[in-house]
């Protein structure tokens, strides 16, 4: 082998293992951001008719029971956020310690019903997601629930 | 340039050239939509809803009054990619629906509702941005 080639042979290995980042964000349920709640009346408005207004509630997880969103005495709409960097080298693949993932960042929506069906309580609660690697959870900005209505 | 150096940079080209990527992943039965149309409240009985719906539902709720809700769970994911060598950027819109259907003590279709959050779902690429999300919806 000539030396030219020699040195293309290592420069190629030195690419192979160069380091790469991937970063991956999977956003699930958007649409529920544009939900209207103006229409809704703790006292008034019953449980059909915020499903006539905002549609039935979805699952932000296929694996997800949809007892958690769904049932008479309550309805909840989330949207939710996940942010993935993983490290990876080539020759040693992508090892646990090298991927970095937060799941964190979701927005809700959560209307309950009395014994009559009948709306008596409308909150949003909205927690924010982390991004750098050197952050911790306590950088997390977490919005407190905010009452729309209701007293539950 | 010598064959060498012409070989070296199309080398470095190849692996530095980057890659577009699209995937899409669908959950259960496609065109719920479409299948619930032939559906028809005080008239469709669960052995019509069956037929059109095509599959069991994922799940069934007991409420009150001896009535009966029929959940089935639908959706649609899209993964955009760009892949370059040393970085690569995806990102995944996902939306998944429900179809709730709802039946009186006989067994007749008394109501449903089927969200829409699956339908016109972005393909889109950047996973940065969106930072002041949360802030826009605490505003308005």
């Amino acid at each position: 082998m000539t030396r030219h080639w020699r040195l293309l042979a290592l420069l190629a290995l030195a690419a192979f293992c160069l380091p790469g980042c991937l970063f991956h964000r999977t956003r699930s349920n958007e649409h529920v951001l544009d939900l209207d709640t103006a229409s809704i009346r703790v006292g008034q408005t019953t449980w059909s008719e915020v499903l006539d207004t905002l549609g039935p509630p979805a699952v932000a997880n296929q694996n997800e029971d949809i007892g958690t969103y769904l049932s008479e005495r309550h309805l909840l709409y989330r949207v939710t956020d996940s942010r993935d960097l993983t490290l990876i080298i080539p020759p040693v693949a992508v090892l646990p310690f090298m991927r970095w993932a937060d799941t964190e960042e979701y927005h809700e929506l959560l209307i309950t019903f009395d014994e009559d069906g009948v709306v008596d309580g409308v909150f949003v609660e909205e927690v924010g997601s982390i991004w750098e690697l050197t952050q911790d959870e306590e950088d997390r900005h977490r919005v407190p629930v905010r009452s729309l209505g209701g007293t539950s | 340039m010598s064959r060498f150096g012409l070989t070296l940079m199309a080398s470095l080209l190849l692996l530095t050239t980057g890659g577009c990527s699209w995937g899409r992943q669908r959950v259960n039965v496609e065109g719920m939509h479409a299948r619930a149309e032939a559906l028809r409240p005080g008239v469709s009985t669960q052995e019509h809803v069956l037929a059109a719906m095509g599959t069991h539902p994922n799940r069934v709720m007991d409420l009150k009054n001896d009535k009966e809700a029929w959940v089935y769970i639908f959706g649609d994911g899209k993964t955009e990619g760009f892949n370059m060598f040393i970085v690569a950027f995806q990102k995944s819109n996902i939306g998944l629906d429900t179809a709730m259907l709802t039946f009186d003590a006989n067994g007749v279709l008394e109501d449903m509702w089927i969200s829409n959050n699956s339908q016109e779902l972005e393909w889109e690429l950047w996973p940065f941005g969106d930072e002041d999300d949360l802030e826009h919806d605490q505003d308005s």
